[in-house]
């Protein structure tokens, strides 16, 4: 576990097992190092996974949820509720309210959108979300009360696993781990989606019960996480399309392994903003977003015949 | 002997508009039923209705019992539908597309099927003359070649029914031949498949019944001499026959 105090990997280990001499060290390693490790890894986790049901689901390859606009939703839901309505931000309402920040923006993308959406429209619609609560969120900034409430929105608006501890962990893992379980449940579904949604209905799936558990289970997780750690994007695009050669494009496969490969980025983007100079103060948001968006445009340049409606 | 498809007084609406109206008709195991008509006619409409993917008013019975009553994982094994416009969102392989039609049997892997699933998929592709692509992603698969892909999967999913649509529009003449070759064997071996086509003269050629559509009314329904008279070429399509279609073979055959 990285930082900016060196510590041997059997000194990471000594303070796990709580056999260190050194008090400093535990703390280091079990009060700092650990929470955050352990949510970046479960927040990555949620995140490829909800980025693996979305593409499956639209399939889609450029689905994501921060590109649905859900992230930002749910910053903005968690930012009002603590700078207007007062709530402590170790609240299980915090979580809650981005919970239902995530819900609404992705229900009312698949609503405005409708079924069997042409790719470009949903890109469309989501980024009218998203630039909507982006533009909700700086409206509370621009309205916070206080300089402190005024940094507790901007730590929203880019993502940040410091100082984050047990506790944080604790609020976000129940919700994250059910979101987890729903979209889980929709990988043999999202197989025969594969076929489009008419076929898929005829092979037994019922495709609105799919879209529905993957929605809550998206908003659940991405909402838990907001919640915690802020608006972090880009993790769900980028980590389907890492493991998809290796699972042959199967959309079931894709998930589980996307789960891992969301973990692993997340993880990798946290230890970058551990080893940088701590007086930068960079935000791990903003890490996944400076690799997320070129990625993006680079799929973006891939698809160009997808994108301009020529389905093969 | 009773029907293994009613239908009665079947309408179907589509944005508050009638798109297929009162529409009555049985349709026999071991039949291949054509339906045809102008374009608009309502002929892909009414067979979404029938595979139970739009809502319809009246009754659709199958089997003796109404098609609504079923669940979809009944219906799954009841009917294969197979759809205009073969589309493949992700580079799966073409045998894994073709053992998606396990799935309506609870197979949802196609990576690991049973023996007796593999074996069934490897009939379907050989069937549809696929076997050397098996391995092959089937986005990278001609037109045709989906077009076949499709069918082998209906083939696999094992259904008394069938209802295809456009089975062989983007099929070069070969293919149309051995697809309809096809269907025509799977009604002799007790399938019942009802086909939306606008070639008449396959209609004429293989279809046992030939149903004609035209603004969402059925105004055909008899044997294809009959239903595809010089009358109702007339009227429904407007066109007029050279020879009669009854008389009218396919001007090739295959080699």
């Amino acid at each position: 576990m990285l930082g900016p105090v060196r510590l041997s990997p059997g000194e990471v280990l000594a303070a796990l097992t709580g056999t260190t001499g050194d008090p400093v060290h535990a703390i280091i390693v079990r009060d700092l190092r650990l929470p955050r490790t352990l949510l970046a890894a479960l927040i990555g986790a949620t995140l490829g996974l909800s980025g693996a049901a979305l593409q499956g689901l639209t399939r889609n390859p450029l689905a994501d949820p921060a590109l649905f606009g859900a992230p930002q939703s749910a910053a903005f839901a968690a930012v009002a509720l603590v700078s207007f309505a007062g709530f402590d931000i170790l609240s299980f309402a915090v979580p809650v309210a981005g919970i239902i920040g995530a819900l609404v923006s992705v229900t009312l993308l698949f609503t405005l959108t409708g079924r069997d959406a042409p790719m470009v429209v949903v890109l469309l619609a989501g980024l009218a979300l998203s630039s909507l609560a982006g533009a909700l969120t700086a409206l509370a900034l621009n309205l916070a009360p206080n300089i402190y409430a005024a940094l507790e929105i901007a730590f929203w608006l880019m993502g940040s696993l410091e100082d984050r501890s047990m506790q944080h962990l604790v609020l976000a893992l129940p919700f994250m781990a059910a979101g987890s379980a729903l979209m889980a449940l929709t990988a043999p579904s999202l197989r025969a989606l594969s076929l489009g949604e008419d076929v898929a209905a005829s092979l037994g799936v019922s495709v609105a019960r799919t879209r529905a558990l993957i929605i809550l289970g998206v908003a659940l997780g991405v909402g838990a996480a907001v919640a915690v750690a802020g608006a972090i994007g880009f993790i769900g695009l980028v980590a389907p399309h890492l493991v998809r050669s290796a699972t042959g494009h199967d959309p079931a496969r894709t998930m589980g392994a996307s789960a891992i490969a969301g973990a692993a980025l997340l993880l990798a983007a946290d230890c970058a903003v551990r080893l940088a100079p701590p007086t930068s103060d960079l935000k791990v948001g903003i890490v996944t977003a400076l690799i997320g968006a070129p990625f993006f445009l680079a799929l973006v340049a891939r698809q160009r015949r997808l994108l301009a409606g020529d389905l093969p | 002997m009773t029907a293994r498809l009613a239908l009665d007084a079947v309408t179907i609406a589509l944005g508050g508009r009638d798109i297929v109206t009162s529409v009555s008709a049985t349709a026999h195991a071991g039949s291949l039923v054509a339906v045809t008509g102008p374009n608009g006619a309502g002929k892909s409409t009414l067979l979404r209705a029938l595979a139970g993917l739009v809502a319809h008013r009246g009754t659709i019975r199958i089997a003796d019992r109404p098609l609504a009553s079923r669940t979809p994982q009944e219906r799954a094994r009841l009917i294969g539908y197979l759809p205009q416009g073969h589309t493949t969102h992700w580079p799966l392989s073409v045998r894994e597309i073709a053992g998606l039609g396990r799935f309506a049997h609870g197979a949802t892997d196609p990576r690991r099927l049973s023996s007796g699933d593999r074996a069934r998929v490897d009939r379907a592709l050989a069937e549809t003359g696929l076997t050397p692509l098996a391995d092959r992603q089937a986005t990278t698969l001609s037109g045709g070649e989906r077009a076949r892909l499709a069918l082998a999967r209906v083939l696999v999913q094992d259904t008394p029914i069938v209802l295809a649509d456009e089975p062989v529009a983007s099929l070069d003449p070969r293919y149309q031949i051995e697809v309809m070759t096809l269907l025509r064997q799977m009604a002799a071996s007790g399938v019942l498949v009802v086909a939306v086509t606008h070639d008449l003269i396959h209609a004429a050629r293989f279809a046992d019944r030939v149903m004609v559509l035209d603004q969402g009314r059925l105004v055909r329904d008899d044997i294809p001499a009959s239903a595809l008279d010089a009358a109702c070429l007339a009227t429904t399509f407007g066109i007029v026959a050279g020879t009669p279609l009854a008389e009218a073979a396919l001007p090739w055959q295959l080699a």
